[in-house]
């Protein structure tokens, strides 16, 4: 409501009349408009409801400080900061964070538009577009920090105990893992999206749907996309496709999901596809769902020799690489270990197959669901566990639709630093710190909740379509991640000895992660959500922690700190990894890596860097037997390095400091940065000092 | 030394036999019980792989001898010591 100016208590000289004045005012509206100080009133109303009066006394001290300055140029950012500097002289601090502006300095700007390169996320390349992705993201982190979360949060994170990950994306949830048969029974239909194609008849146009899909999550989701057992989903759309056909069609998925840089930001969609050889148990009697989105009259289990037919075409497509040679980014493929995998014919064929494609081209992920463990992989290494409910969606798959709501990343070398070698102390603030993560949690989730109750009118309009009896987004099956960073460090020095160098200090870290796991469960019961562990991929995180303990517990942080200080690339080890630099064997690593695994329900991963070696596949796939039968490890990926030419475009194994076959210094370094490969000049300095301690396992040790 | 290991939690109704087991035996060996609701017995359960209670382990020097899922018999484990 417009205030009437006669009614305030105002000194004479605050009512003139402001067309008395000569002053323009640039405004964030695109327009120059004539200086009247009541829009200030207004606009302090609108925003902070303070009482007019003292609007009005703040809008009269700016108009005459911009007189008084003799001002030429007055853009309505200025006098915003002349307002909230008014605010503040009179002690109104609470109403100035009300009025912030939020954005960026014109400097930061234009270092990110020209120069700047998004070293957060390796995924992001330097364009309009990703520009445009970084920019927008630093006005929703402002914003989130300043309101969404309250003050104790906000400050947790900026001092570095915890990381929220994905501000500059807190209008949407983390990451997504569906089924096929969604877009199968219901075709494309999609908010974002102006047309609405029925179910696919073909299946280069079910390919063409799930690419169109995955990109609209993506603009719904922070993070990964992944698609439940995809070779099996797709397979009553491939009988009677020949061998090269097949390898077409998986050549058409891959390559799309790779390019789909000309998606959000510039960003190809971090994406990943689960793949079986065997018909998993929990899918082996469902009804298929086949061209036309009609029931083929068959079971999943009746499509075995095709869904493996374009298991193996798939890696076909990743042995080859692109047409460079290079190793492709995206999609991930998953590959489930079952205890039926091993009993299904000619499953050491397609285990050789994907470990000679893991030993030359590194994409294998081997994802290990021992016993009756089901899961939906996805993310760096983020797994959805299915219990006993899942499993019944299991006949009606399109249900089948998870999520991480957001993901939050303790420090743990720093829990450690406070606690002074003091068990006790340890393990209070470890508990105070999950609590405050908790109820970080519940602050986003208010605010998805707010944005999903806006409905087919609100911004996550696809998330609230109904298709069938639930909207697509399940908010009773979202998972709220806790993740952890640096535990090596925190034993190290807590107790004097890294996780590997004896018992009871690995024994300890056992016992800090069975206690998170067992205060994850206790804040389920409490608040009615789903808390779960992740190992955190904390590609930023490890740096920024390291970089922030660092600055201020600098006597504690020296002791611990991984990297080249004096280069800054300084790091903790990600998550409960083992020192990446130890010199262990690879099956002690995986196996001792692996005890942790059981404890962090909601994903885990061991990583083998294999460098320049090119271990036998026959090799690999023993190793990955053995892992399968004798660790509890949950997920391994054997990863390569490459060196690729941009002069002469062919690619080489190894790191190299030039070209091997033209000498050409215009090269690009390629491996693994946390869970999926990247050029390392996109990683930020923490990456790079662990690159450069990571253990190559030599080739005779993996067998 | 030879010690045995004895993983149980407050709620598992086949883990009193278990304990019952373990007073008998603390004249021939160390006994050591985890209650794997907490963080102690978690820890040590993910050490030696234990995956249901009540789980016994015979252990020298940090590495299994044997383990029992569920109570054995006592001359079982003796036979061991």
């Amino acid at each position: 409501m417009k205030p009437r100016q006669e009614k305030l208590d105002l000194p004479k000289e605050f009512i003139s009349d402001v067309t008395d004045i000569a002053l323009f005012v640039r405004t964030s509206d695109e327009e120059v408009k004539k200086w009247d100080k009541q829009k200030i009133t207004e606009s302090l109303l609108r925003e902070t409801k303070i009482k007019p009066g003292i609007a009005a006394r703040v809008a009269a001290e700016v108009e005459r400080k911009i007189i008084d300055y003799k001002i030429k140029v007055v853009t309505a950012p200025l006098v915003r900061e002349l307002v909230n500097a008014e605010l503040l002289a009179r002690g109104l601090e609470k109403t100035r964070k009300k009025y912030s502006r939020l954005g960026a300095p014109l400097y930061d700007v234009e270092n990110i538009i020209i120069s700047q390169r998004n070293k957060d996320n390796a995924n992001v390349p330097h364009g309009p577009e990703a520009t445009n992705l970084t920019l927008a993201e630093k006005i929703k982190k402002e914003y989130a920090l300043l309101n969404i979360f309250s003050q104790d949060v906000t400050d947790a994170h900026l001092r570095g105990d915890i990381h929220l990950h994905d501000l500059g994306m807190i209008d949407r949830p983390y990451c997504s893992g569906q089924n096929m048969d969604y877009i199968k029974k219901f075709g494309l239909d999609c908010a974002t999206l102006i047309s609405q194609a029925g179910p696919a008849k073909h299946p280069e146009v079910l390919i063409a749907h799930l690419i169109k899909f995955s990109a609209s999550l993506q603009c719904t989701f922070a993070g990964a996309i992944g698609w439940d057992a995809i070779n099996l989903f797709l397979a009553p759309f491939l009988v009677g496709r020949s061998k090269k056909e097949l390898k077409q069609l998986a050549q058409i998925l891959i390559y799309e999901f790779n390019q789909q840089a000309v998606a959000r930001g510039g960003q190809a969609i971090f994406s990943d596809i689960n793949v079986y050889w065997e018909v998993p148990k929990h899918f082996a009697d469902t009804p298929a769902i086949g061209p036309g989105g009609e029931y083929t009259g068959k079971k999943y289990k009746d499509y075995e020799k095709e869904a493996q037919g374009f298991a193996m075409a798939l890696f076909e497509n990743y042995l080859e690489g692109d047409s460079a040679g290079r190793p492709f980014f995206w999609p991930k493929p998953d590959v489930h270990m079952t205890e039926k995998l091993f009993q299904t014919p000619n499953h050491d064929k397609f285990l050789n197959f994907i470990s000679e494609v893991a030993s030359s081209k590194g994409n294998t992920y081997y994802v290990f669901d021992r016993g009756e463990t089901a899961k939906i992989s996805e993310c760096c290494r983020l797994a959805f566990k299915l219990g006993k409910d899942d499993l019944k969606d299991a006949k009606t798959p399109w249900k089948m639709r998870y999520s991480a709501m957001q993901n939050i990343t303790i420090n743990l070398p720093r829990i450690a630093y406070r606690a002074r070698g003091k068990d006790e102390m340890l393990f209070a603030h470890l508990t105070n710190i999950m609590e405050l993560t908790a109820k970080a949690h519940r602050q986003k989730r208010l605010f998805i909740e707010r944005l999903l109750n806006m409905g087919q009118a609100g911004p996550l309009a696809f998330l609230t379509i109904k298709r069938d009896d639930e909207p697509y987004y399940r908010l009773n099956k979202a998972s709220h991640l806790i993740g952890m960073v640096g535990l090596n460090e925190m034993v190290q020095y807590h107790l004097g000895q890294e996780l590997h160098e004896s018992i009871s200090a690995l024994k300890f870290g056992l016992k800090v992660i069975a206690h998170m796991n067992l205060t994850a469960e206790k804040l389920s019961k409490r608040y009615g959500l789903n808390f779960n562990l992740e190992q955190s991929p904390a590609e930023t995180t490890a740096y920024r922690f390291a970089k922030l303990d660092y600055r201020e517990y600098p006597k504690q942080a020296i002791k611990v700190l991984k990297g080249n200080l004096a280069k800054d690339e300084i790091y903790y080890t990600n998550s409960t990894l083992l020192n990446l630099g130890a010199m262990l064997d690879p099956i002690e690593r995986v196996k001792t890596e692996g005890m942790f695994h059981p404890l962090i329900n909601a994903g885990s991963i061991s990583h083998l860097w294999l460098g320049e070696s090119n271990p036998p596949a026959a090799g690999l796939a023993n190793f990955v037997k053995k892992t399968f039968q004798q660790t509890t490890n949950d997920q391994i990926a054997f990863s390569p390095e490459f060196t690729n030419c941009n002069d002469c475009n062919k690619t080489a194994r190894g790191l190299k400091e030039k070209c091997s076959f033209c000498g050409s210094k215009n090269i690009d370094a390629i491996t693994r940065v946390t869970g999926y490969f990247s050029r390392t000049s996109m990683w930020n300095k923490g990456k790079i000092g662990e690159l450069k301690d990571r253990y190559r396992n030599s080739v005779d040790k993996i067998n | 030394m030879k010690i045995l290991k004895i993983f149980t939690q407050p709620l598992c109704p086949a883990c009193p036999p278990a304990k019952e087991l373990g007073e008998r035996l603390k004249e021939s060996v160390k006994i050591e019980y985890f209650d794997v609701s907490t963080p102690d017995g978690l820890a040590e359960a993910q050490f030696y792989n234990i995956m249901s209670t009540p789980t016994l382990v015979l252990v020298e020097d940090n590495k299994e001898i044997q383990a029992w899922i569920g109570t054995p018999e006592q001359e079982e484990i003796q036979k061991l010591l």
